[in-house]
């Protein structure tokens, strides 16, 4: 698993590659959630490359998105494989967090 | 590992360790793919093995002395049939608590969402307990 980040204009953009599966979390999960607690604006996930995604994965999602709620901001995630967004739909993540399958405008939940 | 051709199911004998559970996901995916199990199912299969194992191995059920973990699958008439045995102490999976997906973000853990994604892909899940060991079917 493949873990870049870059800030484009205040969106902090982190793109994943690989399978996001229990080794994968033991790798990037710490640098992830570092990266989503500690940024101040949104953040965009480019899942386009992400293989396999299972409940590990699901709950790193949701605690990025919980501490970017705190703050104001919102998490999205962009361009998820069809097989991976089986699994973000089965547990009702996308009531939680945006999923988009074009380049979105930065959002932030209003305060 | 024994690998079987034709109709013979895939046995691979796992240890507690999580970092092996991707190597076995992977060799699912291969028997799965060799099978011609389509795309979704064969998804859905590595999903549920990686939730099976991870919660046999993650939540310490290795009772004293337990050896290994046991995968076996089959590939059915266009599905696929898990069973996991181990020798951890006795649980059954499905009475874990329901997960309930429409829960706000707030009120959101990271508990429950594998046992949920196995309710929710498996047509059936049975639970066995055959002396000192769990045997687990997942049946997609």
């Amino acid at each position: 698993m493949q873990l870049q980040v870059r800030n484009d204009g205040g969106t902090l953009i982190v793109t994943l590659e690989g399978r996001l599966d229990v080794a994968a979390i033991q790798v990037i999960g710490d640098r992830f959630a570092f990266q989503a607690t500690t940024h101040d604006g949104p953040v965009v996930v480019d899942c386009s490359a992400v293989t396999f995604l299972a409940s590990l994965g699901i709950g790193m999602f949701v605690s990025a998105a919980k501490g970017l709620q705190r703050r104001g901001h919102a998490l999205t995630l962009l361009r998820p494989q069809p097989m991976v967004e089986d699994v973000l739909r089965t547990t009702g993540l996308h009531n939680l967090v945006s999923i988009v399958h074009e380049e979105p405008p930065p959002r932030s939940v209003p305060k | 590992m024994t690998e079987g051709g034709g109709d013979a199911p895939l046995r691979i004998s796992v240890s507690y360790d999580l970092l092996g559970i991707p190597g076995v996901a992977m060799q699912v995916r291969g028997f799965l793919d060799r099978c011609g199990i389509a795309d979704r199912t064969k998804n859905r299969a590595e999903v549920a093995i990686e939730e099976v194992l991870t919660n046999v191995i993650r939540h310490g059920r290795a009772a004293p002395g337990a050896r290994a973990i046991e995968v076996e699958v089959r590939c059915t008439d266009g599905g696929v049939h898990l069973r996991v045995i181990d020798d951890g102490i006795a649980f059954d999976p499905r009475t874990a608590p329901a997960f309930d997906p429409s829960t706000p973000l707030e009120q959101r853990t990271a508990g429950g969402m594998g046992i949920h994604l196995l309710r929710s892909f498996a047509r059936e899940l049975r639970y066995v307990r055959d002396g000192d060991r769990n045997r687990f079917d997942v049946i997609l």
